[in-house]
């Protein structure tokens, strides 16, 4: 299997042998842990960084009344986050949305990953401004779209984000989220992101068994939503 | 958890199909509100003919409530 991560930056810098052999050495000795886990809770001390090789995370904030927002989808290859332990707390938490396989990788060799390879730390500095980006276009999507764009942008960008890593097969990927949760992540209740999925299964935009959700028409999809991939920034600076 | 139906009508019905399992009757409500409310914020000509509802159903079709919006011209004016 390649290294996620490897194949996340390698889009960004041309990786050397020696950068993909030190990706895959913080890949090392992962573990397996199950749906519903959480890899760090607000107001932990964050020591190590955790890097996702496979399934689903979501950072997420619950407020004293119970009610939780999701801020952001973890894929494989995603850090959470390359320095995070330069913070004192955690803001919020990250916790698994499908079983994964997650790498724990030490501070000291982050640190010194990135002082010896320059290639790395430049990359992990466009995926941090690429993180950052993400988060801009979902508080543009949640503030300005109505729900049917909401979701059909939501939709456009993890299927992008997924294709970078080789997860989508034509327009399908596999989406471990419920109703409720997608509802959390974009403002909406749980009945209206249902009848929102109901529409565009009767428009044939999309399919969608158990959790395996199929953009049929993905022009169209771009298009409703007003998807623009630009700020997911994978194309390089020339 | 039950199965709750929403169904949403301006004159034209559009029925829920699926379905929502929520934890029980008072969160429905609570639910159908909210759906009602984020319906009229996104799609505000819904209401121009007068009156958006919801319907809530259970799984045997009993209708449990309607929670309804009416815009109208003021007699006043």
């Amino acid at each position: 299997m390649t290294n996620p991560l490897t194949r996340k930056l390698a889009r960004f810098t041309d990786l050397d042998d020696e950068d993909v052999a030190e990706l895959d050495r913080l890949a090392a000795d992962p573990v397996e842990r199950r749906a519903s886990a959480d890899l760090i809770r607000e107001g932990d001390r964050p020591e190590d960084v955790i890097l996702l090789l496979r399934g689903w995370a979501h950072r997420y904030k619950v407020l004293p009344n119970g009610d939780r927002q999701i801020m952001a989808y973890l894929i494989p290859g995603d850090l959470c986050d390359p320095h995070v332990f330069i913070l004192d707390r955690m803001d919020h938490s990250i916790g698994l949305l499908s079983d994964a396989l997650v790498a724990t990788i030490p501070k000291r060799a982050i640190l010194d990953v990135t002082n010896r390879r320059p290639a790395i730390a430049k990359a992990l500095w466009w995926s941090t401004l690429v993180d950052e980006a993400t988060l801009r276009h979902w508080l543009v999507n949640i503030g300005q779209r109505d729900a049917y764009d909401r979701i059909a942008h939501l939709f456009c960008e993890m299927w992008e984000r997924l294709s970078e890593i080789g997860l989508t097969t034509g327009g399908g990927f596999e989406m471990p989220v419920t109703q409720e949760q997608l509802g959390d992540t974009m403002g909406l209740t749980a009945v209206h992101v249902n009848r929102v999925l109901q529409r565009m299964r009767s428009e044939e935009l999309i399919t969608l068994k158990g959790r395996q959700l199929v953009i049929l028409d993905m022009d169209r999809m771009r298009r409703v939503s007003d998807f623009d991939p630009r700020y997911l920034h994978r194309t390089r600076r020339r | 958890m039950p199965r709750y139906f929403f169904d949403l009508s301006d004159g034209f019905r559009e029925a829920d199909a699926l379905g929502t399992d929520l934890p029980g009757d008072a969160h429905a409500e609570v639910e159908a509100i909210r759906f009602l409310g984020e319906v009229l914020k996104h799609e505000p000509e819904r209401l121009a003919d007068g009156t958006l509802r919801v319907l809530v159903h259970d799984e045997g079709h009993t209708p449990l409530w309607v929670i309804a919006v009416t815009s109208a011209r003021s007699d006043a004016r």
